[in-house]
């Protein structure tokens, strides 16, 4: 008995080490050093990506929808992970802290420019590389289908009758819809009850089960409730028709005072940590435009009206540095920013 | 109605069913080692299924999900270790069980009422999704915080030296819970400048270290103890204490389906939230809660498996993730490109009716394999502890890490694992610190949501409890568990039963 | 929650929570006040901490209720001594280090040679074989773990 277990442990023992040795038991995973270039061998192993917000939001849909045409090109595995929180400073951060070799992928939205003047982190993403900024999404003012609010006038209105008191389901201080509800307190002169949720998945479900009344999401979220007569768009923040979805009332029809701060809208993009090796920057960077080019992901934008953009390098750093002034100071002229922008170095708008 | 001719692939396409079964086998086994856990299974295979038709790629990773749930009460019989946190509650009554050397039948009930509340589940979902989707939906911020109230509760029964020590544990995690940027405002609580801190403290992270690696401390003391021959011939439960505990069962996966179609609460709130109706409702268990009760393995296990079904709904219906793992399975659908959302059904009826199906199969396939490879698994407790030992430290150390790939989790898990260890010398039980936790985050954050839906008057919040069906029923859930625990109380409701 | 005896260092570990317990109420006051409204961040963090303390004070008043361990005549040393046995035996002393040592060397000298290490000394020192026997078993384990994570789960290792 004794004997038997003996020799079918080392049985066991032979065949795994034989099985490993077979599959030439990967080496030790090590720093990418930035060798001559075309020499690199990146990736090595499988990447981890995490994304700024929750399951089920516009971040989180794009980041699923796009990572695995990258992963077939580079041949390794990014394993997505939702780190919601804190207006997304908290993944932000998560990356920001990993080394820059280019094996961590932060996955994001427009709300990092505005961390710097809500003091909410103390980076942004002027230390990271942008790698693909792939669209921008147009902000939308929904409410659930039975509501009494018919127009835009109608909801300004109520809530001017009403301060604070209609309930704004919101994605928290910093987020596209505290933004855009700046904007709309600043232009309209009202007040909302933002109650925050975790998202914009978390914040649409909250107002279709009725527990607020009215909020502003990007069209990428609630694009299929929306199709599916869940909610009910009241109006579109912008100044351009939906490519795909005329039907929906611009708010410059209402309210001809928003031209002046639009456009304007929520983007998303892919980036890494500063300083990361260029060769690594430009494999990442041609693998990401190879996959914004598919079909597939067209559609996927075109499906949930976001707007194309695929900028990267400088051209896409400039964008964002210029969305970052220009919601910097809305926020400030609105009341919300607890940092004067000037203050921190952002230069003034026109 | 339901279109029925998308359930009946798996039985037309043979293929489908052999990939569910795989799913299941595989899950059973990922779900058994601590720290593997389902929701990271479920990613890789995304991305392992990608060229694939959706259709096998599907019926694999459910088959996983089933498999995973189940997975984790192994090890928590066996090991005290819950190989996911789904499994914790399993922990409570079925390692006595296997101290006494009945883990085989432990097991046998495991498997049998995980496969009953899956398979309720599954009907759920096939017949009631839109219904129980507007049951979940109706869930306002409070109710969230009621329901997270409800399993903290539990806390104060689960102090085996003492009452106190219960519920100090659970503060405890609730602070612990709260360390790191608050998701509200963001700003920073308890951090003291620390990098590490920062972030927080994955929950994960905690009951790896605080059940794994303290577990495996504690055990070092018995190095020479004599090894506990566990019995594996009556593994099959009898079909009369099947019967007997029925209803335990249909409660507590109706309660398992609700909580997994609530989005953003899955399989673990469902376990112990079960648990702890079910010490409330027995009144005489055989052997009491914590010994060894079957009941106290038949609630868990049964509302884990049967929230898998309950989690599929606001995903197929609303397009909105009803736990971790249903949000990976929405980006599976991303990505061959369809759809989620409300119009999966309409656009795509075949698709779930394929998630039915194969959630239907994965059940019966679970009743298969669980029953099968016990004799391996219980002869892994029964392997010299001075070679057990320090494996499963360094799987729990692996687990950790690879939830973040942070060398920082490793630390954590170490240092909890030794917190875990001062704490269960000294009689504090460290079950209320994980379920703190694991709900601070629910609690907190619906708290405040609900408080500032109340306009921060508490009198309105108030009138917002006591004026919604739900949370009316929530509510007097808790005052009655509350009073019940009062001596007079006891009497009269004994005086009834 | 009957009478029993004392654990050997039960009332020193005591103090160490209460003083812990305190030191949170002192930052949650500092929270609530950086965030005063009663939706703010300092809510949880107070109601938890005034919680644990009060717990803590039930607990105390329990513990005096168990009959103590030592004698009068018993110095610090002894006690100390005698906590330390029995709290801490030679095993997990040894665990505990070895734990540590695995986790400050992983960084440096990567997955598998850390392992092997922390499994065969782990293995000879808890008595589980002889040299050659626990660096036998350690390698087939560590082999084992890497072909399942790396290769099938394509799992990435520390």
């Amino acid at each position: 008995m004794r004997l038997k277990r003996v020799i079918s442990l080392l049985l066991c023992l032979v065949m795994v080490i034989s099985v490993s040795a077979g599959c030439s038991a990967k080496p030790a995973p090590t720093e990418p050093v930035a060798q001559e270039p075309a020499k690199i061998s990146y990736p090595e192993r499988n990447l981890q990506g995490i994304i700024t917000w929750g399951a089920g939001g516009s971040t989180d849909n794009f980041a699923r929808a796009i990572t695995p045409s990258v992963e077939k090109t580079l041949g390794k595995s990014i394993v997505l992970q939702n780190q919601p929180g804190a207006n997304g400073s908290i993944a932000t951060k998560a990356v920001y802290d990993k080394p820059a070799d280019g094996y961590t992928i932060l996955y994001g939205a427009e709300n990092a420019c505005s961390y710097k003047v809500m003091e909410q982190s103390d980076i942004d993403y002027e230390d990271f590389i942008p790698i693909n900024l792939v669209g921008r999404g147009i902000s939308v003012v929904i409410v659930p289908p039975d509501s009494p609010y018919k127009t835009m006038t109608d909801l300004v209105e109520a809530a001017k009758a009403k301060p604070g008191k209609i309930k704004m389901a919101s994605t928290g201080p910093g987020g596209l819809t505290y933004i855009v509800t700046s904007m709309v307190n600043d232009v309209n002169g009202i007040e909302f009850n933002s109650v925050p949720f975790d998202g914009e998945g978390p914040a649409a479900v909250a107002m279709i089960g009725g527990h607020a009344d009215v909020s502003i999401l990007s069209l990428t979220s609630f694009g299929e409730l929306y199709k599916a007569g869940k909610v009910r768009p009241l109006c579109a923040i912008s100044d351009e028709p939906i490519p795909g979805m005329p039907e929906i009332p611009l708010v410059i029809d209402e309210y001809p005072e928003y031209k002046k701060v639009l456009p304007w809208g929520p983007f998303y993009c892919v980036f890494v940590k500063k300083d990361t090796p260029k060769e690594i920057v430009d494999i990442l960077t041609d693998a990401y435009m190879k996959a914004y080019k598919e079909d597939s992901f067209q559609q996927f934008l075109a499906n949930l009206g976001t707007v194309p953009m695929g900028l990267t390098g400088d051209e896409a750093a400039k964008y964002i540095k210029d969305f970052k002034k220009v919601t910097s100071w809305l926020l400030y002229k609105a009341g919300a920013a607890k940092v004067n922008p000037e203050d921190i170095g952002i230069e003034k708008m026109e | 109605m339901v279109e029925f001719s998308g359930m009946l692939l798996p039985i037309v396409h043979p293929e489908l069913a052999l990939l569910v079964a795989v799913g299941v086998f595989a899950g059973i086994y990922v779900g058994a080692i601590p720290g593997l856990s389902v929701t990271m299974a479920v990613s890789l295979l995304i991305s392992f299924t990608f060229s694939w038709d959706t259709w096998p790629a599907i019926a694999l990773m459910v088959g996983i999900f089933s498999g995973g749930v189940y997975g984790g009460s192994r090890s928590a019989i066996l090991l005290n270790i819950p190989g996911a946190p789904a499994a914790i509650a399993t922990t409570f009554d079925g390692y006595p069980l296997s101290l006494k050397g009945e883990a085989g039948k432990a097991i046998g009930i495991t498997v049998v009422e995980s496969v009953i509340g899956g398979i309720l589940g599954c009907i759920a979902l096939a017949v009631a999704a839109p219904m129980v989707a507007k049951i979940a939906l109706s869930f306002s911020p409070i109710d969230y915080f009621l329901l997270g109230a409800m399993g903290l509760l539990l806390v104060g029964s689960l102090g085996v030296d003492s009452t106190y020590k219960g519920i100090f544990c659970g503060a405890l995690g609730v602070f612990i819970g709260c360390i790191g940027i608050d998701g509200i405002s963001g700003m920073q609580r308890f951090t003291y400048g620390s990098n590490a801190l920062m972030s927080g403290l994955n929950y994960i992270t905690a009951m790896i270290g605080l059940f794994g690696i303290s577990e495996a401390l504690i055990q070092l003391k018995y190095l020479d103890a004599n090894i506990v021959k566990q019995k594996v011939d009556k593994i099959i439960p009898s079909w009369g204490s099947v019967l007997k505990y029925m209803p335990l069962t249909l409660r507590t996966s109706l309660i398992g389906i609700i909580i997994g179609a609530l989005p953003g609460t899955g399989g673990d709130i469902a376990a112990l939230i079960s648990y702890d109706h079910a010490k409330r409702t027995v009144r005489n268990p055989e052997v009491p809660f914590g010994e060894g009760a079957v009941e106290g393995l038949v609630a868990p296990e049964s509302a884990n498996n049967a929230a898998i079904g309950g989690s599929f709904i606001p995903m197929l219906t609303l397009g909105i993730p009803g736990d971790a793992v249903t949000a990976v399975f929405i980006g599976a659908l991303y990505i061959h490109g369809l759809k989620p959302g409300p119009m999966l059904m309409i656009e795509s009826p075949d698709m779930f009716g394929l998630i039915v199906g194969s959630l239907f199969i994965s059940n019966i396939f679970l009743l298969i394999f669980g029953m099968t490879g016990i004799k391996i698994f219980t002869r892994v407790v029964e392997v010299k502890k001075s070679i057990l030992l320090p494996i499963i430290m360094i799987l729990s150390i692996i687990g950790s890490y690879t939830i973040n790939n942070s060398m920082a989790d490793i630390f954590w898990t170490i240092g909890f694992g030794i917190l875990g260890y001062f704490l269960k010398i000294y009689g504090y039980p460290i079950g209320p610190v994980v379920l703190g936790i694991i709900l601070s985050p629910l609690l907190e954050l619906n708290l405040r949501r609900a408080l500032m839906s109340a306009e921060s008057s508490i009198i309105l919040l108030f009138r917002d409890i006591f004026t919604q069906p739900i949370s009316i029923v929530l509510i007097m859930f808790i005052i009655l568990s509350i009073l019940s625990q009062n001596k007079n109380v006891k009497r009269l409701l004994n005086k009834f039963m | 929650m009957g009478k029993r005896s004392l654990i050997e260092g039960e009332k020193s570990v005591l103090v160490i929570i209460t003083i812990f317990c305190i030191a949170v109420l002192e930052e949650s006051l500092r929270i609530l006040f950086r965030d005063p409204a009663i939706t703010g961040s300092g809510i949880i963090p107070i109601i938890v901490s005034v919680i644990m303390l009060i717990m803590i004070i039930f607990i105390w008043r329990e513990t005096k209720s168990f009959s103590p361990i030592y004698y009068e005549k018993d110095g610090i040393k002894r006690r100390f001594g005698r906590t330390i046995s029995a709290i801490l035996p030679r095993q997990t002393i040894i665990s505990i280090i070895l734990l540590i040592l695995y986790a400050i060397a992983l960084p440096v000298l990567k997955f598998n040679i850390t392992t092997f290490l922390f499994l065969a000394t782990s293995i000879f020192v808890f008595k589980g074989g002889s040299l050659i026997k626990s660096a036998a078993i350690s390698l087939g384990v560590v082999a084992a773990i890497v072909v399942l994570f790396s290769v099938l789960f394509k799992v990435i290792l520390p």
